[in-house]
């Protein structure tokens, strides 16, 4: 089975600044993975070019063999780092929004993790706060059945507890043939979920591995592999 | 997938211009029981009919904001993460755009005429003006005879190309401002007075240099009143405008599908 994201010397730059520097990658499909790398590393601009919000400067990223298009769109469920929410919906019309766009979307599922959430589907998006906006954003991400999901920054704004009801509703969510790649720099909250690992620093990707061997051949949590990797 | 994005387009702007018609008419309705037509105006009556008007003209000027608003905020702010990664392609949310925001302009003309309607009916019936709207067209059949049905299309179609090329002028200029990194806004009014300009200086050398090459046909045509102007000109006028927007579409749609750069 072809890998669900695939880069070939993928680089993109913005003006004179090069922002990825030929990543070369590939991602299997049914793994949940990592993207980790200090602020500005890359991180985001790898995302934003696997949902094309941006183009290549030079190579390829292919999701399940296909450039990001509408056909990728389709199969790709992601959550930016952006609160992307407009102003004027309720929160159960969002999620008739999406019902109405994606095939792969499931309402009942949105509905029950509103409830554990404890958020009302007949609020108004922009009464909400923001942690709570970003808790919206990703039941609505993770309401799809997708065959990859990415979650750029997924657990920056809310606070512990949800963080561990949100790492949870991940893992519980997506099925076995399902990828879910998230970025983040808290990596201690999320190591015990992870399969793979890719450290990217500076445009590059520096390390791929999964998990496993890093603490066999390592010796060492990801955690303290990524303090040493990125020691400033 | 269009279908479905311009129900969500119309939904997020109706809220908007239904409530607004709803209050232009009630003025209208308020203004016509006041009768101020006969006579001096009371000073209830002054206020009514200066609130009429401030509603009415504050009614364009949201029609305007509006178009400008859904473009900018819905797909070149943070709300383009979701646009954007919808499955639809970019230009159907350019499309989309267009025809609710022309839409909403024809509809404002229209409640427009209406409320005006309303306001001059405590002097007239009803009747008697549909009456004078019917005799203005058959002098005018007089003066012109059958051109007049040919002058009628090509307003139409001059209105309808003229919308939409004056809409697609502004989507473009916010796209080419948005590739700004610092100053979106002022680039994109410079994008706007650039393009405007540009097209303006086009459509001077297209019309005039042939007329100035032949100094008999210049002088022919500035001899001419409006009715023998050639019928070709007003044509090529409305073909050179959809031509125009032609262009500003593609530079939008290229812009959108190449070189996003949302923050």
């Amino acid at each position: 089975m072809n890998a669900i994201l695939e880069c070939n010397n993928l680089k993109k730059s913005f003006g004179t600044k090069l922002a990825l520097a030929g990543i070369d990658l590939k991602v299997e499909r049914g793994r949940i993975v990592g993207l980790l790398g200090p602020n500005g590393s890359g991180k985001t601009t790898l995302i934003k070019l696997a949902n094309s919000l941006l183009t290549p400067t030079e190579g390829s990223i292919l999701i399940g063999g296909k450039k990001p298009g509408v056909e990728t769109k389709k199969i790709v469920s992601y959550l930016p780092e952006k609160t992307y929410l407009n102003n004027w919906m309720k929160v159960h019309q969002i999620i008739e929004f999406f019902a109405d766009f994606y095939e792969d979307f499931r309402p009942e599922k949105a509905y029950d993790m509103l409830k554990r959430l404890n958020i009302d589907p007949a609020d108004r998006l922009k009464n909400l706060s923001k942690g709570t906006k970003e808790k919206v954003q990703l039941i609505l991400v993770m309401s799809r059945e997708a065959e990859l999901y990415l979650l750029d920054e997924p657990i920056g704004g809310v606070d512990p507890a949800a963080r561990d009801y949100i790492l949870e509703t991940i893992i519980s969510n997506y099925s076995d043939n399902a990828t879910v790649i998230i970025s983040t720099h808290l990596i201690a909250d999320i190591e015990k979920i992870l399969d793979d690992v890719i450290f990217i620093k500076e445009g590059t990707v520096v390390l791929s591995s999964d998990v496993d061997s890093i603490r066999d051949e390592k010796g060492k949590s990801v955690d303290a592999l990524f303090r040493e990797v990125f020691k400033c | 997938m269009l279908g479905k994005l311009l129900k969500y387009e119309i939904k997020a702007t109706g809220r908007i211009f239904l409530p607004l018609y709803l209050v232009l008419i009630l003025f209208a309705i308020v203004n016509y029981f006041m009768g101020f037509s006969s006579g001096e105006f009371t000073s209830t009556q002054f206020i009514t009919f200066t609130l009429y008007i401030l509603i009415l003209v504050g009614m364009f000027v949201i029609s305007f904001v509006v178009m400008i608003q859904r473009f900018y905020k819905n797909l070149l702010s943070e709300e383009g993460y979701l646009s954007f990664t919808l499955p639809v392609e970019p230009w159907k949310h350019i499309v989309c755009k267009l025809m609710v925001s022309s839409m909403w302009t024809i509809l404002s003309v229209i409640t427009a005429i209406i409320s005006v309607i309303i306001i001059a009916m405590q002097e007239v019936t009803l009747g008697e003006i549909f009456k004078g709207i019917s005799n203005v067209w058959s002098m005018m059949y007089q003066e012109f005879g059958d051109k007049l049905y040919m002058y009628v299309i090509q307003v139409v179609a001059g209105i309808i190309v003229g919308l939409a090329t004056s809409t697609l002028i502004l989507y473009a200029a916010m796209a080419i401002g948005h590739l700004s990194n610092n100053h979106k806004v002022l680039a994109s009014i410079g994008s706007f007075l650039g393009l405007y300009t540009l097209g303006q200086i086009l459509a001077s050398l297209i019309f005039l240099l042939p007329l100035f090459k032949n100094q008999k046909s210049y002088s022919y045509i500035n001899s001419m009143g409006f009715q023998e102007l050639p019928a070709g000109f007003i044509w090529g006028a409305i073909a050179l405008s959809a031509v125009y927007g032609l262009v500003y579409f593609i530079i939008t749609n290229h812009i959108l599908n190449k070189r996003l750069n949302l923050e």
